[in-house]
């Protein structure tokens, strides 16, 4: 296998994802997380150890997913935003059981059936959705195809070291992408940990998989016990992020597509005299909420792009001082903003204030 | 002197635990349950086997089988069961023990994906004409004029439609290697519906095909009927609607 890989984002979660140890895929084909698939299916037919299985519907792939689980395969599934419901059902259920799944969602604009243009309103759902019954998911937001695959090894890992679900949160237009991807730089390794199939359990035959819990004192007890690994999670695991620029005077937040293009137009705007500092973060949970703080304590001026109705700024709040003045940007419906306008917002709202 | 010849023919099974089970009186999971054990108990044990419930009634069935046991969320046992039967392959044997409400309801698409596929899994659908555990609803076989918590006057067919033999769609499928319905309400009933368990099994390891069996039962609690007059009230009013059988084999096909 070449180390230098031309890929598409979606591609390189999937590369990422055999180079992790990943046995099986289960997914049900909507744009765009059919490259995905597709991808798979080539390197499946390559002998790379991966089985592919399209389901009879996104839901089912889920829980054929969740019994080849139990049995001991890694798997990966993948979904459209318009089945978001399906993931969020499953992240439930195998935060209840206990189980690793890492599932790649792809997100479009909605609601509804909208379009399979980019968009970042399912963010808010997710954070929540995934939190269902006080589970807990990291969720992990790449931009490009070489973050693609950096989060993606990192969510095989978070989720087989808690043996939870983690996903991978990514714009159809990120998904598209294409860059050249150097895995030898990147520290993907097959992940090591030996989770037993259930043939192959001994310490406790037969061994009994259920997430009911009609005893409301063992349901309890089942719940404390989620929240200490939650406790667990959240002490040793950091928040990711990318910084981009030196300078902490102005400070732009901004995270997959709209991340790439914020970087094209400081880039343009630095050749004209201007700066800013991109924070881009690459997980939503858990949040680089210190480096955040870090960087706004000297921060005089702040600017979102949200592409969405105020989702973005929502996750951010809790971390956001209200001394600081913020100026959102937001561009909705399958828009990705483009570079031109995003310099003119930037170059003018700089001037104004 | 004639020498006696003793043969057991019952017993406490092995793969039945003994945690009380939950089910009302009379209700036919109980039954249901033993036979399921006493024929994984008479099955050769030299491949694991894996059991997954639905919800509902019998998804307390791993507390009451000493087997690995899964049970799945509502509608996705079928799943559940192929995701395992697909990483186990012919290492183990892979059956989903679920209610007809459950199955044929929000599960039925992947039913008969899977059939289709002829997946190596064996189904077995405890159908007992309503949705038990969530208080006697509709289910997709209740009777004409069944009275249920949603049809307290009797289910009309003008507003729910007549109730579907969905053996009999099933065993259409080219792909399902085997087909049964039985009723386990005597113990001639019990055994010949171990026996079919036993053979479904059977087809399943040794043809890796997908085979598929009804239990017609009765939920006298929602009926709100003493038991033995349930078994007379289903026995008649499911004639001609839910025939008993073998309907299907690997060696004979559509047998009727």
């Amino acid at each position: 296998m070449e180390k230098k890989r031309l890929l598409k984002g979606a591609e390189a979660i999937g590369e990422a994802a055999i180079q992790s140890g990943c046995t099986r895929f289960y997914g049900y084909p909507v744009p765009t997380q059919s490259d995905l698939m597709e991808y798979l299916i080539q390197e499946e037919s390559k002998g790379r150890g991966l089985t592919v299985f399209q389901s009879e519907d996104p839901l089912s792939s889920f829980f054929m997913a969740y019994g080849a689980t139990i049995a001991g395969a890694r798997v990966l599934t993948a979904v459209n935003t318009i089945d978001l419901p399906d993931a969020l059902r499953a992240a439930s259920y195998f935060s209840a059981a206990n189980l690793p799944l890492v599932c790649a969602i792809f997100t479009q604009s909605g609601p509804g059936s909208g379009n399979i243009y980019p968009e970042q309103s399912h963010t808010l759902a997710t954070l929540f959705g995934t939190r269902m019954g006080d589970g807990f998911a990291p969720i992990l937001t790449p931009s490009t195809p070489t973050d693609c695959a950096v989060l993606t090894h990192r969510a095989f890992r978070l989720s087989e070291t808690y043996q939870i679900p983690a996903f991978v949160l990514i714009d159809t237009a990120c998904a598209q992408l294409v860059e050249t991807v150097d895995f030898s730089t990147l520290g993907i390794r097959r992940i090591s940990e030996n989770r037993p199939g259930i043939l192959e359990r001994v310490e406790k035959n037969p061994t009994r998989i259920t997430t009911l819990a009609l005893d409301i004192d063992k349901m309890e007890e089942k719940k404390e016990t989620l929240r200490e690994k939650e406790t667990a999670f959240i002490t040793a695991e950091e928040g990711t992020f990318h910084l981009w620029g030196e300078q902490k005077e102005t400070v732009i937040i901004a995270f997959g597509i709209a991340a790439i293009q914020v970087k094209r137009a400081l880039d343009a705007l630095f050749h004209e005299g201007f700066s800013a500092t991109l924070f881009e973060p690459t997980s939503l949970y858990p949040f680089p909420s210190k480096a955040l703080q870090t960087l706004l304590a000297e921060t005089a001026r702040l600017f979102i792009i949200d592409m969405s109705h105020g989702q973005l700024e929502t996750v951010l709040s809790p971390y956001l001082p209200d001394s600081i003045p913020k100026h959102v940007f937001t561009a909705t419906g399958g828009t990705v903003p483009r570079v031109e306008q995003l310099k003119l917002w930037i170059h003018d709202t700089l001037q104004s204030t | 002197m004639m020498e006696l010849k003793f043969e057991q023919i019952a017993g406490f099974p092995k793969s039945l635990s003994e945690t009380p089970q939950h089910f009302c009186p009379g209700c036919t999971h109980g039954v249901n349950t033993r036979l399921l054990a006493e024929a994984i108990d008479r099955f050769p044990m030299d491949q694991a086997i894996v059991g997954v419930c639905g919800m509902g009634c019998s998804a307390l069935l791993p507390d009451y089988l000493d087997l690995n046991m899964v049970a799945a969320p509502p509608g996705q046992a079928i799943p559940v069961a192929v995701g395992l039967s697909h990483e186990i392959g012919d290492k183990g044997l892979v059956f989903a023990y679920v209610g007809e409400g459950d199955l044929y309801g929000r599960g039925l698409s992947s039913l008969i994906h899977a059939a289709t596929r002829g997946e190596a899994i064996t189904v077995i659908c405890a159908n007992n004409l309503n949705t038990g555990m969530s208080g006697g609803h509709l289910s997709p076989t209740t009777l004409l004029g069944q009275k249920t918590a949603t049809t307290p006057e009797g289910k009309p067919a003008t507003k729910y439609g007549i109730p579907i033999d969905f053996t009999r769609l099933i065993l259409n499928i080219p792909t399902v290697s085997f087909a049964a319905r039985f009723k386990g309400f005597t113990a001639g009933d019990a055994k010949r519906g171990g026996e079919v368990i036993a053979r479904a099994l059977r087809i399943q390891k040794y043809q890796r095909g997908f085979s598929f069996i009804e239990i017609l039962g009765i939920c006298p609690t929602n009926l709100e009927m003493p038991p033995t007059e349930a078994v007379k009230w289903v026995k008649s009013a499911v004639a001609g609607i839910f025939p008993s059988g073998i309907f299907k084999t690997p060696e004979a096909g559509i047998i009727s």
